[in-house]
């Protein structure tokens, strides 16, 4: 495995959401995404396999992506972190 | 009304989910065909004759530059945006010098998205969305501020409150203030509104937004 791609997949943000109820939508909409997301808390999971080149792409692009999923869902704050 | 359609050339199904979600509420523009590849954009072209191609810079097969420069030549009725999260400006500029309509970069808010790519399509070309100024970059790097600092300040400019800056900024309210007590020791301050009239005095930010005593 070339070393890119191993720091590719092993790359890992997490997201912290303000309702836990819709914590199970944020997941599936990830992985519809083709990442892996898991549960860690009540409303956080860490998320993998984000297909960036880097940490700074990775949460760039997963930010972007949150705030997509937040118009859906409004009044709802996100918290990303390593 | 006649839908705008608009192609997303990405990599990332990641970012074309979260276009898709940003843009469903558009009744107006409508997605015709997703390319993960630069190889598969002209031919894709081809088949669903788009408005508008929303261009991933890095891409497998051809990167983003060479895409464009094809598209323009084989498609000069199609109109490019490229949506990156490259702000190097060298690269900004070959974008525009190869006739990108729009260059957006991955910090925009999803919010605007629909906007930028109506304004493409009418034949605005406009500078980089989402792109801290090179100007504010420069004096940032003169008051030791680092990236975060800077966009933290800009924020600042604006009136929003700590819990509102930590939303739209993806981070902790208490990071906030961790970053706003460096601001502060940085720049020589003691108060946002001190922080607010240095940003606007020393070409951190462009405008005195709101009120300062």
């Amino acid at each position: 495995m070339q070393p890119a791609l191993r720091q590719s997949e092993e790359m890992a943000l997490v997201v912290e959401i303000t309702q836990a109820d819709l914590l199970p939508d944020l997941i599936t909409n990830l992985e519809r995404s083709g990442c892996v997301a898991e549960r860690l808390a009540a409303a956080a999971c860490r998320v993998r396999d984000l297909g960036a080149a880097n940490y700074a792409e990775a949460r760039l692009e997963l930010a972007f992506f949150v705030r997509a999923w937040q118009l859906g869902h409004p009044g709802v704050d996100a918290v990303i972190s390593e | 009304m006649r839908r705008l359609k608009v192609l997303i050339a990405d990599d990332h199904q990641l970012m074309i989910h979260a276009i898709r979600l940003a843009l469903e509420d558009n009744d107006d523009i409508e997605i015709v065909a997703e390319a993960d590849s630069g190889s598969k954009v002209l031919p894709l072209i081809g088949q669903t004759s788009p408005d508008l191609v929303l261009l991933d810079m890095r891409m497998p097969g051809m990167d983003g530059l060479k895409v464009l420069e094809r598209v323009r030549e084989r498609y000069p009725k199609v109109r490019v945006a490229i949506l990156s999260a490259v702000d190097d400006p060298s690269v900004i500029q070959a974008a525009f010098h190869r006739g990108a309509s729009a260059y957006i970069v991955k910090h925009i808010d999803p919010r605007d998205l629909a906007a930028a790519i109506r304004q493409a399509i009418a034949g605005a070309v406009f500078q980089p969305l989402g792109l801290i100024e090179r100007a504010a970059d420069t004096a940032a790097r003169e008051a030791d501020l680092s990236k975060r600092e800077l966009t933290i300040l800009q924020a600042l400019q604006s009136g929003r409150s700590n819990k509102q800056i930590a939303g739209e900024l993806f981070l902790a309210e208490q990071t906030v203030k961790f970053h706003l007590t460096n601001i502060y020791r940085k720049l020589g301050v003691n108060s946002r509104t001190e922080a607010v009239r240095y940003a606007y005095e020393h070409g951190l930010a462009d405008r005195l937004a709101y009120e300062v005593a």
